[in-house]
């Protein structure tokens, strides 16, 4: 029996399947924990969905045809092409458990130069393009911004100073007349004076019109900076939205020298799934990627599927490897949906395109700006999701020197039966797109065109012990993909991460 | 020893350094034995370090080296690239009495040159040199192998701390010291907890 035969019939406390960031960063929190981890992959490389391509890959994958040449793309082996594209909040859970967990000694990270939020020609039909502009923020921001109006640029400015103000888990007091009785408030100074706000009680809509802010205005508040990716911040608490928007704040002077509120780490978002799987391995996991010495695969091709035992929890994986079995004996499985068939329903799909440049984008040029984010709110492209844009460049050591990649991406809102991916990235990212086809803009080198469908679990796995994650979705930030994975871990293990306790003890070390 | 010297007057320049070669050819106890001075006969397969540093003077700059060791991730042939991402050094590791490890050992080179860092030091080390009656791969051949392939080569020994501290001196003083760029990009954001607000310093190019 090979070496690694004997190592997979082990017992373990768990079975991981798939090296995507969502499990690798699960199999780190389990090991970290003390649990005895296996950690599976069909591919022979480490990322699943979630990995970064070299050029080659990515030419392959999309079929381009001839093969990538250095005369246009500058050098082929500084290209590291995200398959899903993600920004990192600065202040949000994920930096936290890196800082947890010390994974970000692995990696070497690099804020992101620019937030945009991007407005669609005033009339539609007269050949005018939308534009896109920085998210004035700060009350300097605000006096510059082309978005403004004079009047609002003043309340603009009193209400994120507001908002960065407050403490919403401490209510100022509560209310004793009438029908809010014992609810909590919160205070703001406004013309007629001291004015009591129940923040529980209200709903996002409530919320902004007693601060009288213009729509547009609260568009870009609600969608590009507390990240609601639809309209359901109109009905969400206003206590919930304010702490949204708090987060996108603090997360712009997390770090020093921030002028957006995202991270990014250098060589792409590959790293962070490997940079998890050491942490993992640092703490005694094993990993077997689909290869061995020489490159061929070891399993096969319907290997790793599930064993139950009779009360229909989960009791191994299977590897067949021709007519003998091995099982890895395991009362916990985790893993990606694509590892699932049968257990999962699907969710919608997510339509890329990903553009190779050698110009960044007009706007980013005058700002000096080397990377960036735009989020085009949905109405404003005819939508009912947004778009999102990601750039990024050699700052970030995903494109050689003087180039630049792109990604467009969105949620599928219309049929796609019969249609190409390039058809389908034309009907729902034609305003993102319309970026690179307007007078003066960046042609793309290469533009390829992805569409993928989401999966999520049929059940939450906590009777079959079978844990599946969710699908990435379109966001182009990792705030809903981290509490997925803070969920699961809550589900396996019967335990809440405390990021907030756990992350203040790490850096009390250190 | 020019090893575990306190940082000397001048400039000190940090490096990281990544340890490749088969399991148990003797990666841990090179590590070990330069960074502690120590060597255990049962030194158990690695888990738990994450890296380890340690500084070698050199006559008018200190080098820190922070050293990365497999944490056991080779075993499978499982090793994340991520792993010597950024790496201006490498000692890739064989047992002299163990000819396949030596064979491993010209795959990692090879696949070193190809992924890694262009400007990457590298290393052949081939270790266990006191058990010369169990020799199976000459000198001579090894040496040949590096020379062809612009790589430098040395014998250790982890259990009599032959050339050990010599093999990292060497390694020390080929690295480039002109540029105040230790691992790429080094202008990035150092991610370290500080309760909130405006917490990190920028990463210097040098300390
Ligand atoms: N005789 C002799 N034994 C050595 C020498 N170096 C290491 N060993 C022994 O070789 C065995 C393996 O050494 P390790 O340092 O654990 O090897 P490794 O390459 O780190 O192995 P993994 O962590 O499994 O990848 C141990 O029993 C060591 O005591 C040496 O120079 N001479
Ligand atoms: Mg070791």
């Amino acid at each position: 029996m090979d070496d690694w035969k004997a190592a997979f019939g082990e017992e373990w406390d768990a079975v991981v399947l798939g090296t995507g960031m969502k499990e690798c960063l699960l199999s780190g929190l389990l090991s970290v924990a003390g649990k005895k981890v296996l950690h599976l992959d069909r591919n022979d490389y480490y990322g699943g969905a979630s990995a970064s391509l070299d050029i080659n890959q990515l030419f392959e994958k999309f079929q381009a045809g001839a093969p990538p040449s250095e005369a246009e793309l500058g050098k082929l082996r500084d290209w590291a092409v995200d398959m899903v594209p993600k920004f990192i909040m600065a202040g949000g859970q994920l930096v936290k458990v890196l800082i947890h967990t010390k994974t970000a000694n692995y990696m070497e990270f690099k804020a992101v130069d620019g937030s945009y939020c991007y407005r669609a020609p005033k009339a539609r039909s007269s050949g005018e393009f939308g534009r896109v502009h920085k998210v004035p923020l700060t009350p300097k921001e605000a006096l510059s911004s082309s978005m403004l109006s004079m009047l609002e640029k003043g309340r603009m400015g009193k209400f994120t100073m507001w908002v960065a103000s407050i403490d919403c888990g401490k209510p100022e007091g509560f209310f004793e007349d009438g029908s809010f009785r014992d609810m909590p408030y919160w205070t703001r100074v406004g013309m007629t004076g001291r004015k009591k706000m129940p923040l529980t009680q209200w709903n996002g809509d409530q919320f902004f019109k007693d601060w009288g802010l213009e729509a547009g205005t609260i568009e870009f508040l609600t969608h590009v900076c507390a990240l609601y990716r639809d309209e359901s911040w109109r009905s969400a608490p206003a206590l919930e939205v304010v702490s949204r928007m708090q987060l996108y704040l603090e997360s712009r002077t997390r770090f020093a020298g921030m002028t957006s509120p995202y991270l990014y780490p250098l060589f792409g978002l590959g790293e962070l799934p490997q940079a998890f799987a050491r942490l993992a391995a640092v703490h005694g996991g094993t990993y077997m990627l689909n290869r061995d010495l020489d490159g061929s695969p070891v399993f096969g091709p319907n290997d790793l599927s599930l064993e139950y035992a009779e009360d229909g929890t989960v009791a191994g994986v299977v590897n067949h490897d021709g007519e003998e079995a091995v099982v890895a004996r395991t009362k916990t499985v985790v893993g990606d949906p694509s590892y699932f068939a049968g257990k999962t329903k699907p969710t919608g799909s997510v339509v890329r395109a990903i553009a190779l440049l050698d110009a960044p984008l007009a706007e980013m040029e005058k700002d000096g700006a080397s990377s960036c984010q735009v989020i085009f709110p949905a109405a404003q492209c005819g939508r009912c999701n947004d778009l999102y844009l990601f750039l990024c460049s050699n700052a970030h050591k995903v494109a050689p020197a003087g180039k630049y990649v792109a990604f467009l991406s969105t949620k599928v809102e219309g049929p796609t039966q019969g249609m190409s991916n390039e058809q389908i990235a034309h009907r729902e990212l034609a305003a993102g797109l319309a970026l690179f086809t307007r007078p003066g803009a960046p042609m793309p080198l290469h533009l390829f065109y992805d569409a993928y469908p989401t999966y999520a679990p049929l059940t939450n796995g906590t009777k079959d012990r079978v844990f599946i994650s969710e699908s990435f979705d379109a966001t182009s930030h990792f705030e809903t993909a981290i509490n997925d994975v803070l969920d699961m871990y809550q589900r396996i293990t019967g335990e809440t991460l405390n990021l907030d306790a756990l992350a203040a003890a790490a850096s009390a070390e250190q | 020893m020019a090893a575990a010297a306190p940082p000397a007057s001048g400039r000190v320049f940090q490096f990281k350094l990544v340890l490749l070669g088969d399991s148990a050819v003797g990666k841990s106890s090179l590590v070990l034995r330069f960074v502690r001075g120590q060597f255990f006969e049962y030194q158990e397969s690695t888990i738990g370090a994450a890296f380890l540093t340690q500084t070698v003077a050199l006559n008018d700059t200190t080098v820190k080296f922070e050293i990365w060791d497999t944490a056991g991730q080779e075993r499978y042939h499982s090793l994340a690239p991520m792993y010597y991402r950024g790496a201006a050094a490498a000692i890739v590791v064989y047992d002299i009495t163990n000819r396949d490890t030596f064979q491993r050992g010209k795959q990692w080179v090879k696949e070193l040159q190809r992924q890694g860092n262009p400007n990457i030091v590298i290393a052949l080390a081939g270790n266990k040199s006191d058990l010369a009656s169990k020799r199976k791969v000459e000198p001579e051949e090894a040496e040949s192998y590096a020379s062809d392939n612009g790589i430098f080569f040395m014998e250790t020994s982890a259990k009599t701390a032959t050339n050990v501290n010599e093999l990292f001196v060497a390694i020390a003083r080929k690295l480039p010291k002109n540029t105040p760029q230790p691992r790429p990009g080094g202008s990035g954001i150092v991610i370290a907890g500080q309760n909130g607000q405006a917490a990190a310093e920028a990463k210097k190019g040098c300390c």
